[in-house]
């Protein structure tokens, strides 16, 4: 009898479990929670913060940025980043590797190199959490310039974020990996 | 009436009576011409049965002024071409008519700018009443220190009555109110203490707002370059709440970010495009009186 019991219990359990997991990824999807409009102001603020992501790197590429100041900018890159290990292309060298984030920072560290971001699109759709924003890459270096064109996935979702003592569900926008196209 | 102006009237009658019979002519005696005296002459002769020169024509009915009266029988024939027995009736009877219409036109004349008179009085006191514009007095809000105007931007004014909120608006750093009526007014800003204050009619012509050095501060950072960062770093440790809220409204207010106290000390250490697009709307305080909250609007 006790048997019984438990299995028909663990049994609709099971039936509760997969259909909560049935319904949070649609929950969890940009279309679901935001209007078409909506989407394009996040995308231009996620336009705004790639500017800036390339301003960061600019920065800490400079040999004349003190270490003290590099730890700053390196906290605001890793801010704009979900973590710091994305990929990216090693766009600096002339190989089509990718490299992680850290390794990058590493790489472009005292070697004075500037970016600069032109011709910023979105795609109009969106995929589940992230869409694409395509640009054009300009990478100076001792007066030498490189263009490249680049394809970066930009994830937006729900993350609980800590204010204090107080907690809050907020939808952020996190920059991710970058390729050369 | 003078005789001689009853002649000019008969004169006035006799062309009358002849355009009755030549209703083609529009002219006047002086356009009277000599086919035209022949005319009159020929119907003076049917009508009235008399005969009248061409030079009497000339010399008394065409010109416009006369000097003397021409002689009675050629008055008496004028006035019995125009319907009346002799000169006699015509003198009796446009002189009593000219006293009548007179005294007519005197008391038309006395009617008419009586009543005038009182739609002028009517019309001018509503008039006066309803486009009389109410004195105004401009009150410019400033910085108690350095006495300069604070932006528009940066300025909410409300009216209090009756418990009630009532918005203002801010016109080049100033504020328009009634000469009559003292008010009571509430000025907020992000960047300055909230001040409350009666407007006296004639007497308060500045409200001087203190600003909150916490927010000034603030505002100095989101403007600020690279330059002194690690100062910038402790004073903003000091001045934001730990449980910092900030909220950052996008464009149309179609999506909002938010940072805490970590993420926005970061932001503002080292400058960003972001930042610089940033315009602050309120702030609010804490009880230690550190910085918890922060709206801002994004361009």
């Amino acid at each position: 009898m006790k048997f019984t019991f438990y299995i028909t219990v663990l049994f609709f359990i099971s039936f509760f479990g997969f259909s909560q997991s049935v319904a949070t990824p649609k929950l969890l999807a940009i279309e679901s929670n935001f209007s078409v409009e909506s989407v394009k102001v996040y995308q231009n603020n996620a336009n705004l913060k790639i500017e800036d992501f390339y301003n960061y790197l600019s920065l800490y590429s400079q040999e004349n940025t003190s270490e003290e100041l590099k730890i700053e900018v390196k906290k605001n890159i890793f801010r704009l980043v979900e973590n710091e290990t994305i990929l990216l292309s090693n766009f600096t060298i002339a190989t089509d590797e990718t490299i992680l984030l850290l390794n990058f920072l590493a790489a472009i560290n005292n070697k004075n190199y500037t970016f600069e971001v032109d011709a910023i699109q979105n795609t109009p759709s969106t995929e589940f959490n992230f869409w694409i924003t395509n640009y054009q890459l300009k990478i100076t270096q001792n007066k030498k310039v490189k263009i490249v064109n680049c394809s970066q996935k930009v994830f937006f979702k729900p993350v609980q974020k800590t204010f204090g003592s107080k907690q809050k569900e907020v939808w952020t926008v996190f920059l991710s990996t970058i390729n050369v196209i | 009436m003078e005789v001689l102006s009853v002649f000019q009237q008969l004169k006035k009658d006799v062309l009358l009576q002849y355009k009755e019979h030549y209703p083609f002519f529009e002219g006047n005696w002086k356009s009277f011409t000599s086919q035209d005296i022949q005319n009159l002459i020929d119907l003076i002769a049917v009508e009235v049965k008399q005969t009248v020169s061409e030079k009497w024509i000339y010399t008394h009915l065409k010109p416009e002024q006369n000097e003397k009266l021409p002689r009675k029988d050629m008055l008496d024939i004028f006035s019995q071409f125009v319907g009346f027995s002799g000169w006699d009736e015509y003198v009796f009877r446009n002189t009593k008519q000219v006293v009548v219409e007179e005294k007519n036109k005197k008391k038309q004349f006395n009617w008419k700018w009586i009543v005038a008179f009182f739609i002028l009085i009517f019309v001018s006191f509503f008039g006066f009443q309803f486009f009389k514009k109410e004195e105004k007095q401009h009150i410019e809000i400033q910085d108690i220190y350095t006495k300069k105007t604070i932006e528009n931007e940066q300025i909410k004014a409300v009216a209090i009555e009756n418990n009630k909120e009532i918005p203002i608006e801010v016109n080049h750093s100033k504020i328009e109110t009634s000469l009559s009526d003292s008010i009571k007014l509430k000025i907020k800003s992000p960047f300055y203490n909230e001040k409350t204050v009666i407007i006296k009619p004639k007497e308060t012509t500045k409200i001087e707002l203190q600003p909150n050095d916490y927010a000034m501060m603030l505002k100095a950072f989101m403007k600020a370059d690279i330059k002194d960062w690690q100062t910038r770093k402790a004073q903003l440790q000091l001045i934001l709440s730990s449980d910092l809220e900030v909220l950052v409204m996008l464009k149309n207010n179609l999506g909002t970010e938010y940072f805490n106290k970590e993420e926005f000390t970061e932001l503002l250490v080292v400058p960003s495009i972001s930042v610089k697009k940033m315009e602050v709307l309120e702030i609010q305080y804490a009880n230690n009186k550190k910085i918890n909250f922060i709206r801002i609007q994004q361009e």
